[in-house]
């Protein structure tokens, strides 16, 4: 079966663990066989599947951007079997990778626009190979104004702090907002939820796309709140979570309607949901 | 069966003018000799209801699905005892629930009257004549005797008529099991197998086991919310179950053991399990196995006892100590 | 086309060969229910089988399948990947319902990227199929256009034609091997036995006993998806996974490991949408909670999103779902009332 075989992983290593809050960390990690990392291309958006051999695999969003060649990331929050046992990894453990798998962000259509990115907690983690991909030296120029508004239940539940507030807000064209769902002695920012600071905030609809993700409360009302603001259905997109188990469009428990997430998602717009059954 | 089906649907029609909210019974089946389980949600529904000798369904289990409404269940006299334990258990509030009891004269084996009936025929008419039941077909009539044609549990069935209800349609029915037929006859025969016979006896029928759960979920006496084997295991591997998706022998085993365990002394031997089993697994000889070593080791169960292994008493045979 | 005859006695024989040269798997009759097992004696085979409570998609789609092992060794982690066995496997006695099911995966599994298992053990599988010699109240295979009597999938396929003889037809040029490799148990095709097939064929579709039509269902489903009646429908179903094992084309699985962190095996096994798990979140979100929102699913696969998605049909009128539903759910009448909803 050899290459063939698309449910077979690819073995990596665990290279680097970065602790992003109490209960998600950043999972660097490089395939073992280095034409295989110099093979490996995402798109912003995609998922892939990571294994723990003897527990199991889990589908997770490629949070590195698809610019970054050296290795993949995988941000991950401790909930289940598969991302406990990531969790209890030391930096040197293997793992398997395989993918990338479903669509992604139209950043094709995106070109000459302006975006705004909404996320709430480890949402961030789908959107932000979007973000290093448009603000990669390379492809700067073919995208407009980037806004970021982002929050957490608390500053330490703020996922990638060093782009949040260094790198990202100290880009040309780049401005970030950050809020905190409840006050906070040290914390000088906003405090309140996301979809009340869009609506503070009132981003302007011209010529931008806008990408959400987060939990589904936060999507619900922060839509309806961009929806106020004038932005259109199909220029708004969000990322649809699923149980997925192979990846490849036969297992088919990830089905909304007549769609797979894995295969014709995990990206979505908002356009393309309304006509979907209400079944994620 | 006419009169007793339309005393059925008279009663739950008064019913519905006394506030109920759902009437649980039967209506045909699609094809021939078949009923199901029917939910008359109005009283204009209840003209659907339906009772013959296809009414096969223990329809006790699906109480629990509506556990705030005034409702109304169907029971024969294998099935309530199943209302009676998940009310002992306190799965159900009995003041919500009108019990009502259709004496039983047996249920047919459908397999052997389809393999008696003509082609392209209709059955119109069912009579209970005590020994046999009369199918009047669209073509002729047919004599079917209950010696042949009813289910293997109805032939060493001693409680075909319902206890405990609130309502009780129809006249005590007589007897239908067969004198001195012994309900634990194949399990003896079983259980006096040289022990590598007996098990390649269970091999074999474990072996075949799809592990589609219904006998777990038709079962009254698997009445948890979430099933065991679904849980997740505690500690290291958080998110692990306790039996593996795999089939294997083992994991099957392992299933229908723990299961079996689970249902002892609470089996009410309604024998839905193995009915709706798809490769036919006698699922009751486990029961029986079970029921018959409670009863063994603490003594027949007083009737209004919570089942052997929900207590505990010093007195309990202790063969470790 | 090519035909030829093979009397009764010369089908053993031939069968006996097959087992000595393949893994031969093929319809035995175990506790008076049909199974495909492995056999090594030509007559436990059921040469006129009838419906099996599982299909033989077990043999492209295992419900349990060793994907391949891992171990650690040090520093060192390798993936041993396990391959289908050598020797081909003749699927003997499959019936035309289940043969158009093998085009139902297919489309699953050799969409690309093509599903590696499946698509070795479809390479490695010879398929006979066989006629069938009776209908049985639940099938309905008409409605999809399948005929009793046609093996369009199978390499050979067998019509019984009286008198101890069986009609062959060779479909693939896998099956013109086949009849080259044993040309001596087959006999010069006769006048007479394709009338028979015709007339057997006529009589068969006599038998069936419930007309289904599906007309203008694809449309209809597409705006009954909120209708009231899949909660109603629902409340007799058990949510146990029979009618999802015993399908021929549903496929769906699960991915699991078994063994310790230095060694063991990924596995995957059939699994059912009508389990409560099989959607659910570690979250404890479940976007398919209810019972009604699963059976619906169920139902919109098997009648609508297989064909949106692949362009085939997801049900074939096997009937299994309908003779082995312990509260008799019948998808036949599932697609009457869909049509008559408004």
């Amino acid at each position: 079966m050899g290459v063939s075989n698309p449910l077979l992983p690819r073995v990596a290593t665990v290279v680097d663990i970065i602790r992003e809050t109490g209960d998600v960390n950043t999972f660097r990690v490089v395939f073992d066989d280095l034409e295989e990392m110099a093979a490996w291309n995402h798109r912003p958006g995609q998922v892939a599947m990571l294994s723990v051999f003897g527990v199991g695999e889990a589908t997770f969003c490629l949070s590195s951007s698809p610019t970054c060649r050296d290795w993949l990331e995988f941000s991950v929050r401790r909930a289940g079997k598969v991302t406990t046992a990531l969790h209890e990894l030391e930096p040197g453990a293997k793992v398997g990778v395989r993918g990338p798998y479903g669509n992604s962000f139209p950043y094709e259509a995106m070109r000459g626009k302006h975006l705004l990115v909404i996320g709430g907690g480890i949402g961030l983690a789908p959107l932000r190979p979007l973000v290093n991909f448009m603000l990669a030296p390379e492809n700067r120029k073919d995208y407009g104004k980037i806004e970021i508004i982002y929050g957490g239940r608390s500053y330490n539940d703020l996922c990638y702090k060093e782009e949040l507030f260094r790198t990202w807000p100290e880009a040309p064209d780049v401005t970030v907002w950050t809020t905190i769902d409840v006050a906070e002695e040290a914390w000088q920012g906003h405090v309140g939820f996301v979809p009340a600071y869009v609506e503070e905030v009132k981003p302007t609809p011209e010529d931008k796309f806008v990408v959400i993700c987060g939990p589904p409360i936060m999507i619900k009302f922060t839509v309806k709140a961009l929806e106020n603001l004038g932005f259109a259905a199909d220029h708004i997109y969000t990322t649809l979570e699923m149980r997925m188990k192979c990846g490849i469009g036969k297992c088919g428990r990830c089905n909304v309607g007549a769609r797979f997430v894995c295969r014709d998602g995990p990206v979505f717009s908002l356009t393309e949901l309304n006509q979907l059954p209400q079944e994620y | 069966m006419k009169e007793i089906t339309e005393v059925l649907q008279r009663v739950a029609a008064r019913l519905f003018n006394e506030g109920l909210e759902m009437f649980i019974g039967y209506e045909s089946g699609s094809g021939l000799a078949k009923a199901r389980p029917f939910f008359a949600a109005a009283q204009e529904e209840t003209a659907a209801l339906v009772f013959n000798p296809f009414c096969v369904h223990n329809l006790a289990k699906y109480l629990v699905r509506f556990p705030k409404a005034k409702i109304a269940v169907v029971v024969k006299g294998c099935d309530s005892g199943a209302v009676e334990r998940l009310v002992r258990e306190r799965n159900l509030d009995r003041t919500k629930i009108t019990v009502i009891g259709v004496p039983c004269g047996g249920m047919l084996a459908r397999e052997k009257v389809m393999a008696e009936l003509p082609q392209d025929a209709e059955i119109t008419t069912v009579t209970d004549r005590r020994d046999a039941f009369v199918l009047q077909t669209s073509k002729d009539e047919r004599v079917l005797d209950k010696k042949a044609y009813l289910l293997e549990k109805c032939l060493t069935c001693s409680q075909n008529n319902p206890v405990g209800v609130d309502l009780m349609l129809g006249k005590e029915a007589p007897p239908v099991g067969e004198p001195g037929k012994d309900p634990f006859a194949r399990l003896k025969e079983i259980s006096a197998l040289a022990p590598p016979a007996r098990a390649a006896f269970w091999d074999r029928l474990m072996k075949r086991c799809l592990r589609c759960y219904a006998c777990r979920e038709v079962c009254p006496a698997c009445s948890c919310t979430e099933c065991c084997f679904e849980q997740a295991v505690p500690g290291w591997q958080k998110g692990a179950t306790w039996l593996s998706k795999a089939i294997t022998l083992s994991d099957n085993y392992h299933y229908h053991l723990i299961r079996a365990f689970h249902a002892a002394g609470r089996c009410t031997g309604c024998g839905e399990c193995e009915r709706v089993c798809p490769v036919r697994i006698p699922l009751m000889l486990l029961n029986k196995k079970l029921a018959g070593d409670v009863e063994e080791l603490f003594g027949p169960a007083p009737p209004d006892a919570p089942s052997a292994l929900y207590t505990y008493s010093a007195g309990d045979k202790d063969e470790f100590s | 086309m090519d035909s030829k005859i093979i009397k009764k006695e010369k089908l053993l024989s031939l069968l006996e060969r097959f087992i000595a040269d393949y893994h031969v798997l093929a319809p035995v009759r175990e506790d008076g229910v049909l199974f495909y097992r492995p056999v090594d004696i030509p007559g436990d085979i059921e040469l006129n089988p009838g419906r099996s409570v599982l299909p033989p998609k077990g043999r492209l789609f295992p419900q349990t399948e060793a994907l391949y092992g891992y171990r650690v060794e040090g520093e060192k982690l390798t993936l041993n990947e396990y391959v289908e066995e050598e020797r081909q496997v003749v699927l003997f006695g499959v019936h035309p319902c289940d043969l158009r099911s093998f085009a139902v995966l297919d489309a699953v599994f050799l969409e690309e990227p093509r599903d590696a298992y499946f698509a070795a053990r479809r390479n490695n599988t010879v398929l006979v199929g066989v006629s069938c010699s009776s209908v049985l109240p639940e099938c309905f295979c008409t409605t999809y256009g399948i005929s009793p009597v046609e093996g369009n999938g199978a390499d050979i396929h067998l019509t019984d034609v009286g008198a101890g003889a069986y009609l062959v037809e060779i479909l693939t040029p896998r099956g013109k091997d086949l009849l080259q490799k044993f040309e001596s148990f087959f006999e010069d095709n006769v006048a007479g036995a394709a009338e028979a097939k015709r007339a057997k064929e006529a009589s068969l579709v006599k038998k069936i006993s419930l007309q289904v039509k599906v007309d203008g269902l694809h449309e209809k489903m597409a705006s009954i998806f909120e209708n009231p009646y899949w909660e109603k429908l629902s409340r007799r179903c058990l949510g146990c996974g029979v009618c999802t094992y015993v399908c021929p084309t549903c496929h769906c699985f699960d991915i699991m490991d078994d063994g310790t962190k230095e060694e063991g095996e990924r596995f995957r096994c059939w699994d059912s949408c009508l389990f409560r798990e099989y959607t659910l979140h570690t979250s404890g979100h479940n976007p398919r909670h209810a019972l009604a929102q699963r059976l619906r699913n169920r139902f919109f696969h098997k009648l609508s999103y297989n064909n949106q998605r692949y362009n085939t049909e997801g049900c074939v009128g096997c009937g299994r779902c309908v003779a082995l539903c312990p509260v008799n759910i019948d998808i036949r009448e599932v697609i009457g009332t869909v049509r008559g909803l408004v």
